[in-house]
């Protein structure tokens, strides 16, 4: 390691080499070795490693557990959308609609194929001219 | 992600509160510091926290363990703390970082509390990323790659974001390192200037 890459590695991750990049940290300590005037430049790193530690950490505290937890009250999970049951739900009212429309012809007195094209076409088209005579 | 963050997260989403709670108990704390120190006040670090643990309920059901539980909760409180400060000042003023007291005196600050509000003040005037990369790496401990992750940059983006942090912190905490902020490489290559205690 260049004395310029140790520098720039202080100047980065701070005084202690233990929180360098694992793959720097033998390669820090050879150099160290080489040029014991390096451990300057750690101290020195050091030192505002200290100031940073000075800073005062935020308590959570349990009052602000409780109100999260309070505050999920209010909120709805988010299920995932079961694609596969959806499918079958759909499938199972088709098949459903199937059965009642074949039972429907298939009884003896239930409407024939002609009386349903009837009254589909006067759903979609209204009266026949017929059947407004009829009125 | 341990294994027990993936079954706390699996039980919250089968609704189970007590789980949830176990989840806050553990993630709040580091949650709320991140918070606190990305905003650059604790202002409203809470209700950050909040809004990032309540998304955990929310999404529980459908998480899947593709990444770690602190990865993506640090991800959501970084961005919501974003959003935070890009909101027009009018609605956060108490988010705005105090400036730097110019008089006050080095050797006084050396002493009790002061020393802590005011290297916290410094660290509220660093850039959003840099503080962002500082609150992770420094206070969190993780290391460049981790927080890479969680910022969405690459790991030399995030010791670039570092090393100009420690730069600009250096030379505003000149005064409280009893030298005149010079650099290691000064140091090693015998450059160092006499750059005189900020007035």
């Amino acid at each position: 390691m260049t004395e310029e890459e140790f520098v720039r590695l202080a100047e980065t991750y701070g005084g202690d080499t233990a929180r360098w990049p694992v793959a720097q940290r033998a390669a820090a300590a050879a150099a160290l070795q080489v040029k014991p005037e390096l451990a300057g430049i750690l101290a020195e790193a050091a030192a505002l490693d200290c100031l940073l530690g000075q800073v005062p950490a935020a308590k959570f505290t349990t009052a602000q557990t409780d109100r999260v937890v309070r505050a999920t009250r209010q909120v709805r999970q988010r299920h995932p959308q079961n694609y596969r049951r959806l499918a079958l739900q759909a499938a199972a009212v088709v098949l459903c609609a199937g059965i009642g429309l074949a039972a429907g012809f298939a009884l003896p007195g239930g409407p024939t194929a002609g009386d349903d094209l009837e009254v589909t076409g006067f759903l979609v088209f209204g009266p026949t001219t017929a059947q407004e005579d009829m009125r | 992600m341990s294994a027990d963050d993936w079954s706390l997260m699996a039980r919250t989403g089968e609704g189970d509160r007590v789980a949830f709670r176990l989840l806050l108990e553990r993630h709040g704390p580091a949650s709320l510091r991140l918070a606190t120190r990305c905003l650059g006040t604790a202002g409203q670090a809470e209700d950050i926290v909040q809004e990032a643990f309540l998304r955990v309920w929310r999404e529980a059901p459908r998480w899947r363990p593709q990444a770690r539980l602190s990865t993506w909760l640090y991800r959501v409180v970084v961005n919501l703390c974003t959003d935070q400060l890009r909101k027009p000042r009018s609605e956060s003023l108490d988010l705005v970082p105090e400036p730097p007291d110019e008089r006050e005196d080095a050797e006084t600050a050396l002493h009790g509390r002061q020393v802590g509000a005011l290297v916290e003040r410094t660290l509220a005037g660093l850039p959003e990323r840099q503080r962002q990369a500082v609150a992770l790496c420094y206070y969190e401990g993780m290391t460049a790659a981790e927080a890479a992750e969680v910022l969405d940059l690459s790991p030399s983006a995030v010791e670039a974001l570092l090393h100009r942090a420690r730069r600009s912190l250096r030379e505003e905490l000149a005064p409280l390192l009893g030298r005149p902020g010079a650099t290691g490489r000064e140091v090693v290559s015998g450059e160092r200037k006499d750059r005189g205690l900020r007035s």
